[in-house]
């Protein structure tokens, strides 16, 4: 007997019972569909990551704006200031010169 | 997307990869029998062989992209298979079921002498796992050891060994009857 010819025939290809492919092509088109639908259910996910991301971006923005602002508010205060100390130096001076016109006068 | 070119042109693979479901049952059909067989002669039970197989295309669908032509197609089918039938039994430490459970063959696959292969089919699936996929590989798909120990992840001079033990004892088993 040879047994390499009978394990050849014993073990040759068969076919699976009928509508095989259609049931592969069923799962195919089912798992399809649960991609989508688990693509589709992470989005909120995702759509909250983008509105934290704006809010924080906001934030920082705003913040940012707000600190030049204060800045420039310091500034121009500053520089109020320098200008009435100017006014009250060149007063002073204005005063000590018709004081000293006025000695000259009498 | 399918373009009308595609369809006039481009084979099954090339067709399937670009989102064709029609050119990707094509390929089922083409390659049923052999991943169903593979399964079903290591396991000698039909609605697991048939399960096995469907998992083996589904994955095979989701891994379209990284296939290349029709010849590695094949070669991914069987490697896949192979080592999911080896997985599965070695996780759930089953062994492939007696002939008595696995039911009838179809009406068209029995052979010349139904004693002597059925016979023939219940010492197969007496045989230690591996050697049972080997000679399935060596036989049902006509591989070389070469070939083989590919699929089973071995090197070549173990799975000789293992075809090798495997035919002596068939052929010891055989010559008792």
């Amino acid at each position: 007997m040879d047994i390499e010819r009978e394990l050849k025939t014993v073990l040759r290809r068969q076919r699976p019972d009928a509508g095989f492919t259609e049931r592969v092509m069923a799962a195919v088109r089912e798992a399809d569909h649960r991609r989508q639908t688990s693509s589709i259910s992470t989005q909120p996910w995702r759509a909250w990551r983008a509105v934290a991301a704006a809010v924080l971006l906001t934030a920082f923005l705003g913040g940012w704006a707000a600190h030049e602002a204060a800045q420039r508010r310091a500034e121009g205060e500053q520089a109020r200031q320098e200008v009435l100390i100017a006014l009250r130096i060149t007063g002073e001076k204005l005063r000590s010169a018709q004081d000293h016109v006025r000695q000259i006068n009498n | 997307m399918v373009t009308e070119a595609m369809v006039v042109t481009a084979g099954p693979l090339e067709r399937a990869q670009a989102g064709d479901h029609e050119a990707f049952a094509d390929i089922v059909s083409e390659h049923e029998a052999m991943v169903f067989s593979l399964g079903y002669h290591f396991f000698n039970d039909r609605s697991r062989a048939q399960e096995i197989a469907q998992d083996v295309f589904l994955q095979l669908y989701r891994s379209l992209g990284r296939i290349e032509s029709g010849a590695h197609l094949t070669h991914w089918l069987r490697q896949v298979t192979t080592r999911r039938c080896i997985d599965q039994i070695r996780g759930s430490k089953l062994r492939a079921v007696s002939l008595d459970d696995a039911g009838e063959l179809a009406a068209h696959d029995k052979p010349a002498d139904p004693f002597l292969s059925r016979r023939l089919r219940e010492m197969i699936a007496g045989l230690p796992d591996l050697q049972r996929m080997v000679v399935t590989l060596r036989y049902q798909e006509d591989l070389d050891p070469s070939e083989i120990c590919r699929m089973v992840n071995l090197p070549v001079n173990t799975v000789k060994s293992h075809l090798h033990r495997a035919l002596v004892s068939l052929r010891r088993k055989m010559g008792e009857i």
